[in-house]
Parts: C-alpha cells; sequence; structure tokens
C-alpha cells in the first residue's frame, strides 16, 4: 500500500513539476541567475502550505514525519556540491526524472550522471562517511530552537514565505505576470 | 475581482504541491528522490562485482530498492510524460534541445547526487519536505544550496 501511494505522489509530483516548468533547465537556471522567480515562488508556496498545516493535522492525526539529522559537516559539504551541480546545469535529482519523462533527452544524461554520483559515494563511504556524520546536532526542529508550540513556529514560517515572495521583485526579465 | 483560474501558475500550482507534501507526511512519509538514486547504485554495484558484506550492511541502512520510497521516481517519470502529452505531441526541438553542453550535464548530475549523499537529502527531502516539517538541517541545507547554485550559475552563465 505504501509503495502505490509513494508511487502516487511521485505521479502528481512529475505532473505540477512539469506544469510549474521546473523540469526545464533553461527556466531553473534563469531563477537561479535572479533573473526570474516563479520557481523559487513556487518552492516558498509549497512549504508556506505544508509547514501552516502540517502541525495543525498533528492535533487530529498522527504522522509520519522523518526529520533529517543536522550534522553540520555534511549538510554543508554536500549542499555546496549539491548547489554546484545545481548552478551548473539547472537540474535536480527530481526534475531530471521529469525532463526526461518529458522527452528532453538531454536529461537522461543527468540520470547518468547521478548514478555515477551515488556510486562515488558509496564506494568512497568507508573512508570519508565518519567525516561527513561529524558535528551531528541531532534532528532540531525550529519549535525546540525557538521555544514556541510547532503550530506558531508553523504559522510563522509560513508567514515568512508568503512575505518573501510578494517581496521578490516581480516580471524581472521575461517572467509572465 | 481575483479569480483563483487567473491566479499565476506558481501560485495554483505550489499550493497543490504544498497539499501533496502534506497528505504525503499524513499517509505514508515524507517524499525524497535522492536515496533512490543511491540504492539504484548499490544494486548495479552488486550486480558487477558479486555480494559483499559492506553492500548488505548499506542495502540494511538504505532499504532495499523494493523500499515503497523507490516508487516516487518511476512515478515521477510518468507525471512528467503524462503532463506534457496533455498538451499535444512533444516537439523535435524539444526533445533534443540542448541547454547545456554535454560534459556539464554529467558533472552536474554526478555533483548533486553526490552532494546529496553527502548532506542526507535532496531538493525534495531536505528542502521541500525537510522545511515544511520544520527541521534546521532542511533549513541549512536549503541556504548553503541556493547560496553555492546562485553563484555557480551567475558565474557559469558569464563563462558560457
Amino acid at each position: 500500500m505504501t509503495a502505490i501511494l509513494a508511487a502516487f505522489s511521485g505521479v502528481v509530483m512529475g505532473w505540477l513539476i512539469q506544469e510549474v516548468g521546473a523540469s526545464d533547465p533553461r527556466r531553473l537556471l534563469a531563477n537561479l541567475r535572479l533573473e526570474r522567480f516563479d520557481i523559487i515562488r513556487f518552492m516558498a508556496v509549497t512549504i508556506a502550505v505544508a509547514a501552516v498545516l502540517l502541525p495543525l493535522l498533528g492535533f487530529v492525526t498522527p504522522l509520519h514525519t522523518a526529520i533529517k539529522p543536522l550534522q553540520w559537516v555534511g549538510v554543508i559539504v554536500g549542499g555546496v556540491i549539491f548547489g554546484m551541480g545545481f548552478g551548473l546545469a539547472g537540474f535536480c535529482p527530481g526534475t531530471c526524472v521529469v525532463a526526461a519523462g518529458s522527452g528532453r533527452r538531454e536529461a537522461w544524461l543527468v540520470v547518468v550522471g547521478g548514478l555515477l554520483g551515488a556510486a562515488v559515494y558509496h564506494l568512497t563511504a568507508p573512508w570519508l562517511v565518519d567525516v561527513w556524520h561529524r558535528w551531528d546536532v541531532g534532528r532540531p526542529v525550529l519549535p525546540d530552537v525557538v521555544g514556541l508550540p510547532a503550530w506558531a513556529t508553523g504559522a510563522l514560517l509560513g508567514a515568512g514565505l508568503v512575505l518573501a515572495v510578494v517581496l521578490l521583485p516581480r516580471g524581472v526579465r521575461n517572467e509572465p505576470s | 475581482m481575483w479569480s483563483w483560474r487567473a491566479a499565476p501558475g506558481w501560485l495554483r500550482l505550489g499550493v497543490a504541491f504544498g497539499l501533496l507534501v502534506t497528505l504525503s507526511v499524513v499517509l505514508w512519509g515524507p517524499i525524497g528522490v535522492s536515496s533512490t538514486y543511491h540504492r539504484l547504485a548499490i544494486s548495479l554495484l552488486r550486480s558487477l562485482t558479486g555480494e559483499h558484506a559492506a553492500w548488505l550492511a548499506d542495502v540494511a541502512r538504505m532499504g532495499a530498492l523494493s523500499a515503497p520510497e523507490t516508487w516516487i521516481l518511476p512515478g515521477l517519470f510518468m507525471g512528467g510524460w503524462l503532463a506534457r502529452r496533455c498538451k499535444g505531441p512533444v516537439l523535435p526541438e524539444e526533445r533534443t534541445q540542448l541547454s547545456t553542453p554535454w560534459p556539464r550535464r554529467l558533472l552536474a548530475g554526478v555533483l548533486i547526487v553526490l552532494g546529496a549523499r553527502i548532506a542526507g537529502g535532496c531538493t525534495s527531502g531536505h528542502i521541500i519536505s525537510g522545511i515544511s516539517q520544520q527541521a534546521v538541517s532542511g533549513m541549512v541545507f536549503g541556504a548553503v544550496v541556493f547560496t553555492s547554485a546562485i553563484l555557480t550559475a551567475r558565474l557559469a552563465g558569464r563563462s558560457a
């Protein structure tokens, strides 16, 4: 049943990514060059909606949350490397699969590169995994950090993201209104 | 008068994606993609080199290839296929369009998944699902990724 739900989530996510244009690497690169902001806005709205709703739903139903650990070395080094790849070609591990599905042949090479990247990680893990896991401070969440209930921090986070969406420049270059 | 149908795509689709992320956490768990690349790579390496104790330990940690999350990846492919076909046939230039040179795309693929595995997640697992669950790790990862990506895209754009 979980596999069916995961597959269904993937189909809907793929549909939304294709519809919003995030599977087009030129569109993502334009966002990363700060020439347009539609995909950044899309991500901010997504997170705002879920951040507000999840703590509220937590009052009425158990949630299947999974908080990733904050291992400073891995998160920062991995984030820098990920960002370099993201900024080089305008693809993420998910959007390249959506792009391949949509018919963009160029995306297949990113998928192949992704498998090579996973293999590099795997083969170097015996020596490096302890380095990546250094400075592990557990799995902190915003309510722990600021000392407020999750529904309040979720609302504040959502409001902050909506404010960012509103304040981002509009129609800078080639952006539809 | 404001109309939902006339709202920009990023707003309508962002709300829909937010509801999907919420529903996923309620029904089965957060959406994540990059771990499937790792599981696929482990399977390919195993088939090339045979069984090894280290592989088995990794499979135990990552979950086998048959883990439910693996199904997100074919789902993404299908979603992209369906959404594009609903707009009509794919144009030949769309199929063959090259937005960046091939060595750059190959290197980018290596870097995004290598970086994601080092950090323990990617755009979907760390940034979208992570920040939605108010995880500080997702916020740190998101800030680092966008700083690095914006700098790289601007530098690479200048050199292209």
